[in-house]
């Protein structure tokens, strides 16, 4: 059993690196009222924050329809955090859309 | 098995937190090792006991709080504005290192309070949640005590003055 500084830090690592990975996924977002983070000792880990129960993941997508992109993240979140051993729930936010060369990002569905 | 704590005296060996049976003689093997496991160092040997001092505890603590970006100061208001007036004093003898702490400390275990001032727009919640579990992994990790409770209490919330308002608004009209 990691302490339980290290144990946040692995967390939110873990499963901002994952979520970062999806396509469809921009970059993580602090969000618009108070920052979603979480914080260790030196830096924070945007766009992940931990509560007892539940694990909200705040992103920016640049894919549509919307939908399956969350629902990709929400999964990725998921795995990571059961290889932790952790049960937690996954809430995901989707923040904003990214517009793509001034348009509408592609679909989904061109993409695979 | 080397043990990374300071060697430091304490003025006045405060009584465990929480005495254990097994007394301070002869300490049974299992437990030795359990504690051993648990925090990392053994403080209590057959040859011997390592006593860590209030100011070691407070100092790491301090450290540890401040590591986390969403602590702007510490301390309560009092203990702040001294804090500033000693600091502008030449030559005055600054232990502000260990400002808004308070710490017990015990044969093998610590409780710890801190004051801190978090900044506005930050999750107190999280702040203090971070500060809590950077301050345990800190002093379990460099002095082998066992944390016991951390108390955090938020005295005040810090508001960036706002940069350069007035000279963006004046390049409207030029």
């Amino acid at each position: 059993m990691t302490s339980p500084a290290a144990h946040r830090t692995v967390v939110a690592q873990a499963v901002a690196e994952a979520v970062k990975a999806v396509p469809g996924v921009a970059r993580l977002s602090p969000g618009t009222q108070v920052e979603v983070a979480t914080q260790y000792a030196g830096g924070k880990v945007i766009g992940v924050g931990l509560s007892a129960e539940v694990v909200f993941v705040h992103v920016v997508v640049d894919l549509l329809p919307v939908a399956p992109v969350a629902e990709a993240v929400r999964s990725a979140a998921a795995t990571a955090l059961a290889s932790l051993g952790d049960r937690r729930r996954v809430e995901v936010v989707v923040e904003d859309l990214d517009l793509v060369d001034g348009r509408l990002p592609m679909s989904y569905r061109d993409l695979r | 098995m080397s043990d990374p704590s300071p060697r430091t005296t304490s003025q006045a060996p405060s009584t465990d937190l929480k005495p254990e049976t097994s007394g301070a003689g002869g300490l049974p093997q299992p437990s030795a090792a359990i504690e051993h496991h648990r925090t990392g160092a053994r403080l209590q040997t057959e040859r011997g006991i390592t006593r860590i001092s209030d100011i070691v505890v407070s100092k790491i603590a301090a450290f540890a709080t401040k590591e986390i970006p969403g602590v702007q100061a510490m301390g309560n208001t009092m203990a702040r504005a001294f804090g500033r007036a000693r600091s502008l004093i030449p030559g005055a003898s600054s232990d502000a290192s260990s400002q808004g702490v308070a710490v017990e400390v015990g044969e093998r275990q610590a409780a710890i309070d801190i004051d801190i001032v978090v900044y506005y727009g930050q999750s107190v919640v999280e702040v203090t949640e971070a500060v809590r579990a950077n301050v345990i992994n800190r002093i379990e990790g460099m002095t082998g005590l066992e944390v016991v409770e951390v108390n955090i209490s938020v005295n005040d919330l810090y508001i960036e003055p706002p940069e350069s308002g007035e000279q963006s608004e004046g390049s409207r009209v030029q």
